[in-house]
C-alpha cells in the first residue's frame, strides 16, 4: 500500500512539476490582470505539497489495500480496451466491437459458449442501430473493410 | 410560481415525455437492483443515449433515473441482503431478517411507500427552496462565487475519505488537469502539447464514464466474480396494513427532513443520509432492540432518507450551479452537452427546463409508486444478469458514448485514461469524486477568482469585502478542518478508553 501510494504521489509531483515548468512559457499578463499562467501555478505548487505530505502519511501510519486480487486482469482489460480503439479506425467499429465483447466476457470469466456467441452479436447490433441510425453518429468504418 | 409550475407540467405532459419518465423510472430500478451499479454509474452510462434529446427530455430521463435507483437499492438489499446501491446498507440490517422470516412483501410495501413519500417531500422542498435561493444567489458576484466554489470543493475532499489528503489530493488534481485547454480570459491554448483536440480541454463525457464506469468494470473483473446469490424465497403476498403504515408516519416524516437537509449539503449524499436516519429512528424508537431483526421502522427510515436526499442534492444544483455530489455532477455535464451553465440566471432565462424538471420529479416518484408495486417479482430477477455481461456491456456503452460527442476517437483515448486513473485511484483508497467536482467547478473558480482580482485592479482584500463571500470562506476552513477535530476527538476518546481499561 504505501509502495503505491508513493508511487502515485511521485508521479503527481511529476506531472505538477512538468505543468509548473510549462506555465513560464505562458504569454505575460496585459495590464493589471492575473496572466494565464498564475492559476495553474498555484495548483501545481498546492499538488506537490500535498502529494509529498501524502507520502510521508503513507510511511507514518498503516493502511490496507482497499481491494487486493488480481490486478493483472485489469491491466489486460486496459490493454485489450487501448487494442479496441486502436483497431476500430483499421477494423471498423462492428467487427472489433463483436470481438472486444466477446474478450472481455471471457476475460471476466464466462463460459457459457451461448452466451459468448449471442451477446457479443446481440449487443453490438443494438449499440450500431441505436448510435448509428437513431443518434445518427458517425462510428469509425474500417479503412480495410468499409464498415 | 403557480404559473411557472403549470407549464413545467405543460412542457412535461407529452408523451414522448412520459415515456421517456417511464422508461427512465424502470432502468432506475433495474439499475438499483444491480449490484456492482449504482446510480451514479447509471447516469453516466445513460447520457449518451440522451444526446440526440431536447435538453428537457435529457434532464427528465435522468433525472427518473436517478430517483428510481435509490428505491432500486432496496430491492436485492431486503432479498438477497446485498445492497443494489450503497445508500441501501441500512435498509438491509431490517429488510434481510424480515425477507427471511417470509415478510419480505411487507418490507418491500414499506419500501416503496417510504421512498415515494421521501421523493415526492424533497421535491416539494426543491421547489419551495431553490426559488428563493436563486434569487438571493442572483446578486453574487465573483468573489462570492470564488469562495462557493472554494467551500464546496473543499467540504467533498474532506468528507469523501477517510484520509482527508488524498480527498484533497483529488481535488487539486481535478482542478489543474481542468486548466488544460483555451485560457478564456487571454485566448492562450494552456497545456495542449501540441494536441489540437485538447484545445477545450478534456471534454466531461469520457472524464465522467472513465472514473464512473470503466473504472468499476477493471475494479470488478480484479476482484473474484464468486457464485451469484440467488434468492432462496419469493417476497409474498403479506402486505403491510394500514395500520402498521400509519404506525411509520413519524418516522417518515423525520426521515425525509434528515435526508433533505444532509442531501443538501455538498459531499454527503444519500449514504450518509440513510445511516444517520437509521441511526435516528433507532434512538427515538420505543423498542429499539427490534432494531437489527425485522424492524418495519429501520427499512421506512433508511428508504425515506435515500429518496430525500435526491431533491435535497438538486437544491444547490440548480439554485446555484454548484453539485454536490458525483450524480449531480453528472448532471452538469448533460447541461454542458446542450452549453447549459447551471446556476441562478437558469430560472430566468430557461423556466422550461427547471419548472419542467420540478414537474417531471413528482411525476417520476409516482409512476415509481406504479411501477415499484406492480412488478417487483421482475426487479428481483435483475440479480440474474452475470457480472460477465455487465462488465463487457459497461465498456461497449462507455466507447460509443465517448465516441459520439464529438465523433472522434481521442476523447476514446480520454475515456481509457481516465479509467486508468479512477482505477489506480480507487485500489489506493483515494476517492474520485472530488476529481470530478473540481473539473466541473474548476472553470468557474478559476475565472471568478481572476474576475474578482480584475475588478479590485489585483488587490486580494476584495475576497472579504462582502458578508457572504467572507462567510463561505470561514465554511471552508472549518469543513477543512474538519477531518483534524474528529481525529482528535477519535485519539481523545480512545486515551479514555484506555484509561478505563488501565483503572480496571
Amino acid at each position: 500500500m504505501k509502495w503505491g501510494v508513493t508511487m502515485i504521489g511521485i508521479l503527481l509531483i511529476a506531472l505538477s512539476v512538468v505543468f509548473y515548468l510549462k506555465s513560464f512559457s505562458f504569454p505575460p499578463p496585459t495590464g493589471k490582470t492575473l496572466g494565464p499562467s498564475v492559476w495553474p501555478q498555484l495548483m501545481a505548487c498546492l499538488l506537490m505539497v500535498l502529494s509529498g505530505l501524502m507520502i510521508f502519511n503513507a510511511w507514518r501510519t498503516r493502511e490496507e489495500a482497499v481491494f487486493k486480487g488480481r490486478y493483472y486482469r485489469a491491466a489486460l482489460a486496459a490493454v485489450v480496451m487501448g487494442l479496441y480503439i486502436w483497431l476500430s479506425e483499421i477494423i471498423g467499429y462492428i467487427v472489433t466491437t463483436i470481438f472486444f465483447i466477446f474478450i472481455i466476457l471471457y476475460l471476466a470469466g464466462e463460459r457459457d459458449w451461448r452466451l459468448l456467441i449471442i451477446f457479443p452479436l446481440g449487443f453490438t447490433a443494438f449499440l450500431y442501430l441505436v448510435f448509428y441510425y437513431l443518434i445518427d453518429v458517425p462510428l469509425p468504418a474500417g479503412a480495410l473493410t468499409g464498415f | 410560481m403557480l404559473e411557472n409550475m403549470l407549464m413545467g407540467f405543460d412542457v412535461i405532459f407529452s408523451w414522448q415525455n412520459l415515456l421517456l419518465i417511464v422508461l427512465g423510472v424502470s432502468i432506475g430500478i433495474l439499475v438499483g437492483a444491480t449490484p456492482g451499479l449504482s446510480g451514479s454509474t447509471g447516469v453516466a452510462l445513460l447520457l449518451p443515449f440522451t444526446f440526440g434529446l431536447p435538453v428537457t427530455s435529457s434532464l427528465v430521463v435522468l433525472c427518473a433515473l436517478y430517483t428510481a435507483a435509490e428505491y432500486g437499492g432496496s430491492i436485492t438489499a431486503i432479498a438477497i441482503n446485498t445492497p443494489g446501491t450503497p445508500a441501501a446498507v441500512a435498509t438491509a440490517f431490517d429488510g434481510y431478517p424480515l425477507f427471511q422470516q417470509g415478510k419480505g412483501g411487507k418490507a418491500l410495501g414499506v419500501s416503496i411507500v417510504a421512498s415515494t413519500y421521501g421523493g415526492l417531500f424533497s421535491t416539494l422542498v426543491l421547489i419551495f427552496a431553490s426559488v428563493p435561493l436563486a434569487n438571493f444567489a442572483l446578486r453574487f458576484g465573483p468573489p462570492e462565487y470564488f469562495a462557493l466554489g472554494v467551500f464546496g470543493l473543499t467540504i467533498i475532499a474532506s468528507l469523501s475519505s477517510e484520509n482527508w489528503v488524498k480527498g484533497f489530493v483529488a481535488a487539486v488534481l481535478g482542478l489543474l488537469l481542468k486548466t488544460v485547454g483555451v485560457d478564456p480570459f487571454s485566448g492562450y491554448p494552456r497545456f495542449i502539447f501540441g494536441k489540437f483536440e485538447l484545445m477545450n480541454g478534456f471534454h466531461i463525457v469520457p472524464v465522467l464514464l472513465g472514473l464512473f464506469a470503466v473504472s468499476e468494470v477493471f475494479r470488478m473483473l480484479e476482484e473474484e466474480i464468486g457464485e451469484r446469490k440467488l434468492m432462496d424465497k419469493t417476497f409474498g403476498r403479506i402486505l403491510p396494513t394500514i395500520k402498521e403504515y400509519i404506525g411509520l408516519i413519524p418516522t417518515i416524516l423525520r426521515s425525509g427532513v434528515i435526508g433533505v437537509v444532509i442531501g443538501v449539503m455538498p459531499g454527503a449524499g444519500a449514504t450518509i443520509a440513510s445511516l444517520i436516519s437509521y441511526d435516528q429512528a433507532k434512538k427515538m424508537s420505543k423498542n429499539p432492540e427490534k432494531f437489527g431483526k425485522g424492524a418495519l421502522e429501520g427499512v421506512a427510515a433508511s428508504e425515506a432518507a435515500n429518496n430525500a436526499s435526491v431533491g435535497g442534492a438538486l437544491i444547490p444544483l440548480l439554485a446555484l450551479g454548484v453539485p454536490g455530489s458525483a450524480t449531480t455532477a453528472i448532471l452538469v455535464g448533460a447541461l454542458m452537452m446542450k452549453n447549459i451553465t447551471p446556476g441562478p440566471e437558469l430560472f430566468s432565462k430557461m423556466p422550461e427546463v427547471v419548472y419542467g424538471l420540478f414537474a417531471s420529479l413528482l411525476l417520476a416518484n409516482i409512476v415509481m409508486l406504479i411501477v415499484g408495486l406492480g412488478a417487483t417479482n421482475i426487479w428481483v430477477r435483475v440479480n440474474r444478469i452475470p457480472k460477465t455481461v455487465l462488465c463487457a456491456a459497461i465498456l461497449a456503452i462507455s466507447f460509443v458514448g465517448s465516441y459520439a460527442i464529438g465523433n472522434s476517437l481521442f476523447d476514446v483515448w480520454v475515456l481509457l485514461g481516465f479509467g486508468v486513473l479512477g482505477y489506480v485511484f480507487k485500489r489506493y483508497g483515494f476517492p474520485v469524486a472530488p476529481i470530478v467536482l473540481a473539473m466541473v467547478l474548476g472553470f468557474m473558480v478559476e475565472s471568478s477568482f481572476r474576475r474578482a482580482l480584475l475588478t479590485s485592479g489585483g488587490d486580494y482584500r476584495i475576497f472579504f469585502h462582502s458578508g457572504i463571500s467572507v462567510a463561505l470562506l470561514i465554511m471552508a476552513v472549518i469543513s477543512f478542518c474538519l477531518p483534524f477535530i474528529s481525529e482528535y476527538r477519535r485519539r481523545k476518546k480512545a486515551r479514555t478508553m484506555a484509561n478505563i481499561d488501565i483503572e480496571r
